[in-house]
């Protein structure tokens, strides 16, 4: 046996009470129970992975029955008072009948016969519901111990029964005490800063910390130094993460993907590295805070170059990137390509707009409604200079993307700044949508594919340009936006409808001059009007009837009765259903009360029935130039 | 050494600890390799398993892994399988160790596609086949050494139960455990076990491999490094025209799906569910993912160097000046469920035509088609998404 190396993790398995670490809540109550005779008859030790629930377990039952500290692991198994059971492995209902014959055999030897059961948590739920009775009055000679790591799924009935003991994490002092202790008796030499880098690698979990000496002694022979120890264990090192951030500050992507595929090749861990990631920019907040340095787990080398790097950040900046680093952390779990996540992640951290960015661009925005007046004054100004507008219009609007796009990317952590912006995007959006309706005025003769003239949509598709302009900005702020907007667009359409009819009555007056009365109108204005009504339709009525009536053809004027004439029968009746509703939009259209009347034209429905989707599609081609450009650049094809 | 010859490749670093560890001659029970696809653990941990044995007696290096009773290697299996399968794996295995044998890459033997199998650690296979080895003594060697490969495919029951052999083994018991996913293991099953990193081998590393290993030419051997990414193991099998090919569909499907050519989608995603098993079809997706970074490291950088297809370069311009508000990021985003979804047997029809319909909204720069305010959420399938 002793010829053969055994990992530190078995040689330096705890004997005693005293030899666990950092236990002592658990240690001394039993302890104490054992020199007080007061046993319970179940136990049930719970915490993370490495923290000794195994070992007390097995030193409270050598304790019991004055068994020699030498005999571990299988040895005791053999000593017939203590029976050591994997639940995982016997987790079925016979298993649990075996175990209760065994209970009631009283002990051969010694005061008590021992029952642990490991890994408690795999027992099936009939294995429980059996064990349960046994468990509640065992007799006097049996002590069950459980131990697990997942106590959420032990039946509450159980838990109930046994007195249980929650182990805590080790701290990453108390580790490194006890690896001074083993490295001194092992004779090997290694520094304090290592021993420092082992048990917070380690994370709260002795074995693990031993494992990672067991490796680092490997590796590094009998003289263990700091260098090698990264090497061996494959740390990220926090030279890499000030790389790593220096990148992302300077906007450098090329390096940063340059960086980005060294880690993958020296075999760091995404995971980790994003670990490390978010406790660098933990520290770096800390540090540009300034006053609570010793928060800081590092040298005091290192802490200066992290107050150095903090100056050049923004607090809110650090944050943000915290938020994305964080939740990327989370989803990268899931995903089959982690290395395309995480260098898309660096890629949205290095175009994240700075705080300081932001607040020019609120500046600008801010000034921007007074700019947009100017347009509408100069437009009714220039009647003639309808093109000249549109460019400066649109000038304007992309100016206005990029505005409402580099506010996007402002951050959870920047809501109160966020707010104030909505404030403002919203002035400048209630005046944006007149503009939009006076370009769609203006441009009502070619029907453009960007002026639909739904609120809701124009606005999505402010929001879908913009936010696909460039950059991804971050979903929470694109919500939070979203539903600014939403509240906007919802504020639109009463006033949206005043522009627009006061807009067409204008309009009228200017194009058709025929109207002698505001009441009357004749036949001819009504046909000029009547493409844009039904423009004007679109999403305000539900898809059908609005294919219904751009079939139908006005004929002509009886009174104030507008005689429509459709295709066939199924139409008529609908339209006749709908005139009512129909005859209001137009009157918010026109300004005046127009009532339909529905005709069928028997001689047109045969003709339109031998119009096959394709040849009405042809027609529409040759009607539309800007579809006919559509259909040659992108050869659209019709889809049914 | 054995360990630092060149048939194994690259893993500078990893070759180094090994080497140390075998010389410092304190050997855990346990060892986990942790890294990418294809970094070629399953022959670093073949090799290490023969210098332990042989660090003492120096007398018969060459006898391999395969002849050595001492050494057992087990792979994930499908629940139908029988030990018969498993060897014949071995054999094909003990030709050249860097051939793939998981089930998840290679399905059948004889590369006949469209069987879908899950190949995992099951309660039963670990019962019957692994823990009887365990309570052997060793035969030749000093130890008995257990492979296991692409452990996080093991049940929850079996990790558990494996848990209390992991941790005190019988002497003269050595556990080699590989994985991929190292985040998805348990981490009771992580802590007692020494953890060695393998990282992504080099491109230089892999062209070099394949010019001496392989005799491949060297123009190819550098496109084929490229696209696989350092992973050296597919390299092997990669049918580059079968690669190129896909590529071109996978092109076409995103310019189809660009102007919604409800034809051609069809065709292309018909074509697609006919000759692919699931597994080919999630490779499909992530050489689509691997696209789509391109597209937006290019949109990023202007710089042709850190692009995987490289080969592609042309298209990729093309793409990026001419969409430019784009939203890649998001096109992205909706890969992420697919192949989740694809595992759980949803129509891939659907899913790429859904996919399809979504690209062309994104493309041009518009909102995805929202399903937050349909009914069916409760569909199974569709969790995931939340």
């Amino acid at each position: 046996m002793s010829n053969i190396y055994r990992a530190l993790t078995r040689k330096y398995r705890p004997q005693s009470f005293k030899d666990i670490v950092s236990q002592e809540h658990v240690s001394n109550t039993l302890l104490n129970a054992v020199q007080k005779n007061r046993l319970s008859h179940a136990y049930m030790f719970c915490g993370p992975r490495g923290v000794g629930k195994t070992t007390m377990a097995r030193v409270l039952a050598r304790v019991i029955n004055d068994i020699s500290d030498q005999i571990d692991g299988e040895a005791l198994n053999q000593t017939l008072n203590i029976i050591e059971i994997d639940a995982a492995s016997n987790n079925k209902v016979e298993d649990v009948h075996h175990l209760r014959e065994s209970v009631r055999i009283p002990p051969q030897n010694g005061r008590y016969k021992i029952f642990i059961v490991d890994e408690v948590h795999m027992l099936s739920k009939a294995a429980f519901n059996a064990l349960l009775k046994t468990l509640e009055e065992p007799p006097e000679h049996a002590i069950f111990i459980f131990a697990t790591t997942e106590p959420h799924k032990v039946l509450p009935t159980i838990l109930s029964r046994v007195q249980r003991f929650d182990f805590k994490r080790i701290s990453v002092e108390e580790i490194v005490h006890c690896l001074e202790k083993i490295t001194i008796n092992e004779g090997i030499s290694i520094d304090h800063e290592s021993l420092h880098v082992i048990a917070k690698k380690a994370d709260g979990a002795l074995r693990d910390a031993l494992g990672l000496l067991d490796q680092a002694i490997a590796f590094c022979g009998d003289n263990v130094t700091h260098k090698t120890l990264l090497k061996a264990l494959n740390v990220v090192s926090s030279d890499r993460l000030f790389e790593f951030m220096e990148c992302v500050i300077k906007r450098d992507t090329s390096a940063g993907l340059h960086l980005i595929n060294i880690l993958l090749q020296e075999g760091y861990d995404i995971q980790e590295f994003l670990a490390a990631l978010v406790e660098h920019l933990r520290n770096l907040y800390i540090a540009k805070q300034g006053e609570q340095m010793a928060l800081i787990e590092a040298s005091m080398d290192t802490k200066a170059k992290y107050f150095d790097a903090a100056s050049t950040l923004d607090q809110t900046d650090i944050m943000r990137y915290l938020y994305l680093v964080s939740e990327q952390q989370v989803k990268i779990k899931e995903l089959s390509q982690p290395r395309i996540a995480f260098e898309l992640m660096f890629l949205k951290m290095v175009h994240l707009e700075t705080l300081d960015g932001l607040k020019k661009l609120i500046k600008k925005v801010a000034s921007l409604p007074i700019n947009v007046g100017e347009v509408e004054t100069n437009q009714t100004d220039k009647n003639e200079g309808e093109e000249a507008v549109l460019d400066v219009m649109k000038k304007k609007e992309t100016e206005h993307n990029s505005k409402i796009q580099g506010i996007q990317e402002s951050e959870v952590m920047a809501e109160a700044e966020i707010k104030h912006e909505i404030e403002t995007v919203k002035k400048s959006l209630s005046k944006r949508s007149k503009v939009k309706h006076i370009l769609d005025d203006v441009d009502l003769g070619t029907p453009s594919l960007g002026s639909s003239s739904d609120p809701k949509t124009v606005s999505s598709t402010i929001i879908s340009a913009n936010h696909n302009e460039q950059d991804q900005p971050h979903r929470r702020s694109k919500e939070l936006i979203q539903t600014g907007l939403e509240d906007t667009t919802e504020s639109i359409p009463p006033k949206k409808i005043k522009t627009k009819s006061s807009g067409k009555n204008k309009s009228n007056k200017a194009k058709s001059k025929v109207k002698d009365n505001q009441n009357r109108l004749s036949f001819d204005a009504i046909m000029t009007e009547w493409p844009i009504f039904l423009k004007g339709l679109k999403g305000r009525i539900p898809k059908i009837l609005e294919l219904q009536i751009e079939r139908v053809k006005p004929i002509g004027l009886l009174d104030d009765q507008l005689v429509l004439e459709c295709n066939n029968q199924l139409s008529k009746q609908m339209l006749d259903q709908q005139a009512r509703e129909l005859s209001l939009l137009l009157k918010e259209h026109l300004g005046v009360v127009v009532r339909l009347k529905i005709n069928i034209n028997a001689n047109k429905t045969n003709q339109a029935k031998e119009k096959s989707p394709y040849e009405f599609f042809k027609e529409l081609i040759q009607r539309d130039p800007i579809l006919k450009d559509i259909v040659d650049k992108l050869g659209a094809e019709l889809e049914y | 050494m054995a360990f630092l010859s060149d048939d194994l490749i690259g893993q500078q670093r990893v070759k180094e600890l090994l080497n140390s560890i075998i010389k410092s001659d304190r050997i855990s029970h346990a060892y986990l390799f942790s890294g990418p696809k294809g970094s070629g653990m399953l022959p670093f941990a073949l090799r290490f398993a023969e210098c332990i044995k042989n660090s003492k007696n120096n007398t018969n290096i060459e006898s391999s892994w395969q002849k050595h009773p001492d050494i057992h290697v087990f792979i994930p299996m499908p629940s139908s399988a029988g030990s018969q399968e498993r060897n014949e794996r071995l054999e094909w295995l003990n030709e050249d160790n860097y051939n793939l044998i998981e089930y998840a890459d290679r399905p059948d033997l004889d590369k006949e596609r469209g069987r879908n199998r899950q190949a995992f650690y099951s309660i039963d296979y670990f019962r019957s086949e692994i823990r009887p080895v365990t309570r052997l003594r060793p035969y030749q060697g000093e130890k008995i050494v257990v492979i296991m490969t692409k452990v996080e495919t093991m049940r929850k029951e079996t990790a558990n139960s494996f848990l209390k052999l992991l941790e005190e083994p019988s002497e003269g018991l050595l556990f080699i455990l590989t994985t991929h996913h190292y985040e998805q293991l348990l981490p009771t099953i992580i802590s007692r076990c020494q953890h060695i990193a393998f990282g992504k081998n080099t491109l230089t590393d892999v062209q070099k491999a394949l010019i001496n290993r392989d005799q491949m030419p060297k123009k190819k051997a550098a496109l084929v490094a490229k696209l696989t990414q350092g992973n050296y193991a597919k390299t092997r099998d990669i049918d580059l025209d079968f690669i190129q090919q896909s590529r071109a569909e996978m092109i076409d499907f995103i310019r189809s799906s660009y102007v919604l050519d409800a034809i051609k989608i069809n065709s292309i995603i018909l074509n697609w569910t006919s000759t692919r098993n699931t597994e080919g079809l999630i490779q499909l997706i992530e050489l689509l993912e691997s696209f789509l970074r391109d597209l937006v490291v290019y949109t990023h950088t202007q710089n042709t160097e850190s692009l995987i297809h490289e080969d592609e370069v042309e298209t990729i311009k093309n793409i990026v000046l001419n969409l430019k508000k784009a939203d890649y990021h998001a096109m992205i985003d909706l890969l992420a469920p697919v192949s989740a979804e694809l595992r759980q047997n949803v129509q891939p029809k659907l899913l790429f035509t859904v996919l399809a319909f979504n690209f062309s909204m994104l493309l041009r720069g518009q909102d995805e088609f929202s399903v937050k305010d349909y009914a069916f959420k409760h569909l199974p399938a569709l969790k995931s998404r939340s």
